[in-house]
């Protein structure tokens, strides 16, 4: 799978600013930013926002959630899969 | 007026006679005139009666701003120059300054688009440079610029922000007439300083004295059918206050600035999502809050 990739090529379309645990994503278009279109991530999110750039398939970024929260590796897949679905939504926008 | 020092939030901008041309500045900037100062400027504004005689074109366009009726404003990067040009706002397509700047937006060379005379005065800050000369300072130092009503009740500071309608005007409002000193009820300029936050009103179109007060709380603020109010955290508290800010974020630098900025802040000023009736219940609804 790809979607991996393909976020992390995308990086460079938001300015991050981590919070505590938690992460705001600004989104630049042509380098504009856009503060009214924010996106806050969670805890685990922000985790796999970081570790995109360490992660290129699914399989291992759920790897990475499984031992960085010691959760179990059903609810791992379930917050990657979310993230990404909810990251993609809000860079469709 | 030949040369004239502002100060503006505690920044010094110098506004230099740098052609034939006297200045004469808007009435709203009047009352933040101040004597010679002998500190360095924060900002240094060359002002020139008529444009260059070799056009400033070409570079890259970055960013246009505009309104509804038209371009307010653009600015190009010229090699290490940028250069702004600002539109007439009440007759959209008119130049009115072409201006030059490096890329501290430092120090400045305003060129006058009118076909005055040589010794006519002019006004270098004519709106709507001059809000844009103010945010440049907040981009380079512990600082925002915010749409924001901010009043001083009995020495605590509170922001009211919220997009237009959402009563930042009523707020103040409602808060003058239970007593409190209102800043300003549009924009403010909000600074770290000596380890705390102070927010300062800056020049309008109307003449106003230079106010300032400690800054204590911050109110995301919208009309409700009851007074409500949640202490906001984090990311969304963050998140709530960014998307007030006046903000050109058309380079990376500036974005990553207003975000560092008001995570700090928010670390130490608390952030409220308020519901309100316009009324003076909301006075003491707010008041309870208060550690």
């Amino acid at each position: 799978m790809n979607e991996l990739k393909q976020l992390k090529a995308r990086k460079t379309e938001l300015a991050a600013k981590q919070v505590g645990n938690e992460l705001v994503l600004v989104p630049l278009q042509g380098s504009v930013a856009d503060l009214n279109t924010m996106f806050t991530l969670n805890e685990v999110g922000s985790f796999i926002w970081e570790k995109l750039d360490e992660n290129e398939s699914v399989e291992s970024m759920v790897d990475a959630v499984v031992s960085e929260f010691e959760i179990d590796r059903e609810t791992a897949t379930e917050d990657v899969t979310s993230f990404l679905v909810e990251l993609e939504g809000f860079l469709a926008k | 007026m030949g040369t004239v020092f502002l100060r503006i939030a505690d920044f010094i901008i110098e506004v230099r006679q740098a052609g034939e041309s006297p200045i004469k500045l808007d009435e709203g900037y009047l009352p933040f005139v101040v004597e010679s100062e002998s500190t360095e400027p924060h900002m240094t504004v060359n002002s020139f009666g008529k444009l260059p005689n070799e056009p400033l074109s070409g570079g890259k366009l970055l960013y246009s701003a505009r309104m509804p009726e038209g371009e307010l404003w653009n600015v190009s990067l010229c090699g290490d120059t940028y250069v702004f040009n600002v539109f007439d706002s009440e007759s959209p397509g008119t130049l009115q300054q072409t201006c030059t700047t490096d890329a501290q937006f430092r120090n400045w060379n305003v060129y006058m688009a009118s076909s005055a005379a040589p010794t006519d005065p002019i006004d270098p800050l004519k709106y709507p440079l001059g809000p844009l000369l103010m945010y440049y300072l907040t981009v380079n130092h512990e600082a925002i610029m915010i749409h924001a009503s901010g009043i001083s009740d009995n020495g605590i500071g509170r922001i009211f922000t919220g997009v237009s309608g959402k009563g930042k005007s009523t707020m103040a409002r409602i808060w003058f007439d239970e007593g409190a000193d209102v800043l300003n009820d549009d924009r403010l300029i909000i600074r770290k300083e000596n380890g705390g936050y102070t927010v300062h009103n800056t020049p309008m179109f109307y003449a106003d004295r230079p106010r300032t007060s400690a800054l204590n709380a911050a109110y995301i603020i919208h009309h409700a059918k009851e007074n409500g109010m949640e202490r906001l955290h984090g990311a969304t508290a963050v998140s709530a206050l960014a998307a007030n800010c006046i903000q050109h974020g058309y380079d990376r630098r500036m974005v990553e600035h207003h975000l560092h900025f008001i995570t700090e802040m928010v670390s130490a000023i608390p952030v409220y999502a308020l519901g309100f009736v316009p009324d003076r219940n909301v006075v003491s609804k707010v008041r309870s809050y208060d550690v």
